[in-house]
This record gives structure tokens, sequence and C-alpha cells, in this order.
């Protein structure tokens, strides 16, 4: 298995207003293996965000190096947002496209398949409607379907579910994951619950606020089907207790 | 390059009422209008005529704000140019214009473009912030969806930046629109122009009553046209961004 993003003494400062500087990340140092599904896990404010920006290039300004597989570019790249952001003013079909449109790639063929996504998700009969009229477990399933229209090899997923209900998250956590084993992607995805870490990832990276720091990168080699309620579960959630600390200063 | 755009059901009218009283809105002015002509004692011509001048200088002068107005705010809108950009247009907003106006008559001399380029110059302002304000809004989850999935140039424009501007292009039409009936008959009777309505309230000035029923009688213009084109429009402005 190859390292599609690799990270070396990555770290990130922000200046506030005042012009106090304010260290997010830490020296990083891990790689990304190919077909992974990889977790960052850690309390608010450890920069675990910041992080997943930085490896899908929406933040360009760090020090450290990154280097990514020799043919991987952010145009290979989807992203799934927390608070959704689907535009308001497109369709839930020009959503989905949206990627397609962007590089002039909106075929006949590339249409058929964005129809066969949308109709994967459940999505068909709300083609033509706007994002407000859905449910937020609807919304975040058009935010996967216009993640994969791009046929990326990675997704990088920014607590995608943080915002839904715990029975829609249940729902979507599998759905995520049959869609992961079906087109063979790899998947980061950052979130703060050590459960749900637990549940879909093959490796967690530990992360420490104050600054941001990775602590530890888990191997998690539970059977899948996962089942939360095994005792080896149980277990590991006990094992990442102990190492997630939660953090005190307020912060991004 | 084609997306199948669905094609927005705009309503316009709710019911056969809703119609009646826009008609009417239409058909109010116009009869008050006829009766004023009769009462001041001035052909409807020239009453019609003075109108149509001041309502085209308008029309004009708004065209040319609202791209102006749209075009600096999208590219100072954010980004190291927005720093110095937005202290300049804050206290190009708040010159007193209308101290030029007799330096400009003496260079552009007195004429339609006068006119129209004053009105630009008190409208653009209103606009330009609002449309700068509605841009600075965009939530930051946008601009990043956007950035991943690669929108650029025209179609980052079309697909993002314009939608995102129309909140603020609506009310900043609105308020510009309302600077913009003050600055006409100002500069109209100021630079003293022989046609539209500035003159007009000139050469009633000695009869109070004219001027106040001429007073009355643009603001039912004023009024059926927000009722008509903009408050609908504001409406539709604000459904476009809910999420």
């Amino acid at each position: 298995m190859s390292a599609i993003i690799t990270q070396k003494n990555i770290s990130k400062t922000f200046t506030d207003f005042h012009g106090r500087k304010f260290t997010a990340l830490h020296d990083i140092n891990l790689s990304i293996n190919e077909g992974e599904f990889f977790i960052l896990l850690g309390p608010s404010g450890c920069g675990k965000s910041t992080l997943l920006r930085i490896m899908s290039g929406l933040e360009p300004k760090f020090s450290g190096s990154q280097i990514y597989q020799n043919d991987f570019s952010m145009k290979d790249c989807g992203f799934v947002f927390q608070q959704f952001a689907l535009l308001p003013w497109l369709t839930v079909e020009e959503n989905v496209s949206l990627g397609l449109i962007a590089k002039g790639q909106l075929t006949n063929k590339k249409k058929a398949e964005v129809a066969e996504l949308l109709k994967s998700f459940g999505l068909d009969k709300f083609a033509q409607e706007y994002p407000k009229e859905l449910s937020g477990g609807m919304k975040q399933r058009v935010g996967i379907a216009r993640a994969l229209a791009v046929s990326p090899k990675v997704i990088f997923l920014d607590e995608p579910f943080s915002a839904l209900d715990s029975f829609t998250t249940k729902t979507l956590r599998q759905e995520l994951l049959d869609v992961w084993r079906a087109r063979k992607i790899t998947l980061v995805m950052v979130t703060h619950s050590i459960e749900e870490a637990i549940q879909l990832g093959d490796r967690i990276a530990v992360m420490s606020a104050n600054p941001g720091k990775l602590e530890h990168i888990i191997e998690n080699t539970l059977a899948r089907p996962r089942d939360s309620r095994s005792p080896k579960f149980f277990e590991m959630v006990d094992k990442l207790e102990t190492l997630v600390r939660p953090s005190n200063a307020a912060s991004r | 390059m084609s997306v199948q755009t669905k094609k927005h059901h705009h309503i316009i009218y709710k019911n056969h009422w809703h119609m009646l009283v826009t008609l009417f809105l239409i058909i109010l002015p116009v009869i008050f209008f006829l009766f004023f002509a009769q009462v001041a004692h001035i052909t409807i011509l020239t009453l019609f005529t003075d109108i149509g001048i001041s309502l085209l200088r308008m029309f004009i002068a708004f065209f040319i704000s609202i791209a102006l107005a749209w075009g600096l705010a999208v590219l100072f809108y954010r980004g190291r140019r927005s720093v110095v950009a937005l202290p300049v247009f804050d206290v190009l907003q708040s010159v007193p214009t209308f101290a030029a106006l007799p330096l400009a008559v003496m260079y552009l001399g007195t004429n339609a473009s006068t006119v129209i380029f004053f009105l630009v110059l008190a409208m653009i302002w209103p606009m330009l912030f609002s449309i700068i304000s509605s841009l600075k809004l965009i939530r930051n989850e946008y601009q990043e969806a956007v950035t991943i999935y690669g929108l650029s140039g025209w179609k980052r424009i079309r697909y993002f930046i314009f939608p995102a501007s129309v909140p603020g292009l609506i009310t900043g039409a609105i308020v510009g629109l309302g600077e913009a009936w003050e600055a006409i008959i100002a500069t109209e009777i100021i630079i003293g122009i022989p046609s539209g309505l500035g003159p007009f309230f000139q050469s009633f000035s000695t009869s109070p009553k004219i001027t106040m029923f001429g007073i009355l009688g643009l603001l039912f213009i004023i009024f059926a046209i927000n009722k008509i084109f903009l408050l609908p429009l504001l409406d539709r402005s604000h459904s476009l961004v809910e999420e």
C-alpha cells in the first residue's frame, strides 16, 4: 500500500486581530495510505479541521512539507462539510454536478452518472428541489454525492455528521462505509466522537490541543462489520478515552 | 456545456384581487396626472414629457450605477485590495457631490449627461456598500466548496458570486433609487436644464398647491415602482440565499 499524502513537520500559526500568534498545529508527521479510512480524532481546538484543510489544499499557508502521490492533485478530491455547504440557489442536481460543471465535464454520460448517484442516495425525487427543502440527513447525502460525482481518489470529511441527529448519523455512517467499500477510495475524516472513530476508521490519529499535536496513531483492527456493543469495541473505547485529552482553552 | 436549470415558477400575482390592486397602482398615477394637468393648466403632453425625460435619465443612470457598483464590489470586497479600497469608497461616498455641481456645469455644460453623471454619484454608493456586505456575508464553507470543486473565472461568477450578490443588488437598488429621486430633482433645478421634473417644479414654485400635488404625484410613481418591481424582487432575493 502506498502513501497518497505524506506530511512532514507540518506546523501552522494563526495571527489574530491584535497581532498575537497562536499555534494551531505543531510538527505533524503522518501519511495517508491509498484506500484506507483515516480518522483525525481530537477535542475541539486541536487543529484537526485545519490539518484536513492543509491536506486538501484549501489551506495553502503552512510550514513543513506535504507530498502528494505522483498524479494526485486537488482535482481528485472531494470535500464534505460539517454544515453541508450546498449552494442554496442551485438545485440538488446542480449541486451534485458542481465539480463537473466547474471542469466543463458535464457530458451526457456524466449526467447519467449523476442521475445514478442521486438514485443511489434516494435523492432522485428531489433532483429539482432546492437544498432548503431537504432535511439535514438528505442535505448531507447531497454533500456526499457531490463529492463522489467528481470520481475522486480521496474524500475529506469535516465532521460530516455532527449537525445531524443520532438516528440519521447511524444510517449515514453505514451508507458512507458502503460507498467506501464499493468504490475503493481513500477517506480522511475529522470527528470528535470516539465511537464514530472506532466504528469507521482503519487508523485513528489522536490529536491534542494547545498547541495542536499528533499524539498517537492507533491501528483499528476490529473486524468489520463492527458491533458497537462487543467487548473488543468497548476495550477500544476505553483505550481511546485515556488518550484523548479534553482541551481547556477555547479556540478554533 | 448546458446545465438543466429548473425554471423558477415565479408567481407574480397571487390571485385576481392582487392583480387588480397592481393594475390600480398603474392606473391611479395616470388618472392623477390627467387631473393634475387640468388643475395646473398645462398640457398633458408637457407633463408626461417631463416625467418621461426624468424617468429616462434615472433609468440610464440606474443601470450605469448598478453595473459599476457590482463590478467594483466584486473586485474589491475582500483580500488585500479591500483594505485599501473600502476606506477610499467610504470617504468618496461622503463627498458632498452637489458642491461640485456648478463646476460640472462649467465643464460639462447644462445637459442630460451632467444630470446622469450626478445621479450616478448619488446612487452608486448605497448600491456598492450593500453588494459588498452581501458578498462579505458569504459563509466561508461556500468559498471552500467552490474552491475545492474548482469553480473559477466566468463560472465562479455565474454559479457563485452573482447569485450570492443578488440580495445586495436588490437592497442597493431600492436605497439607490431613493437617493436618485432626491438627486434628480435637485440636479435638474440647480443646473437649470430646460426639461424634466426639476424645471417642472421650479416653474410652479410660486404655487404651493401645485407643488404639493406634484410631490404627491411623484410619491404615487415611486410607490408604484416599489410595489410592482422592487418589493417582490426583495422577497425573492432572500429566498434565493435561504438555506
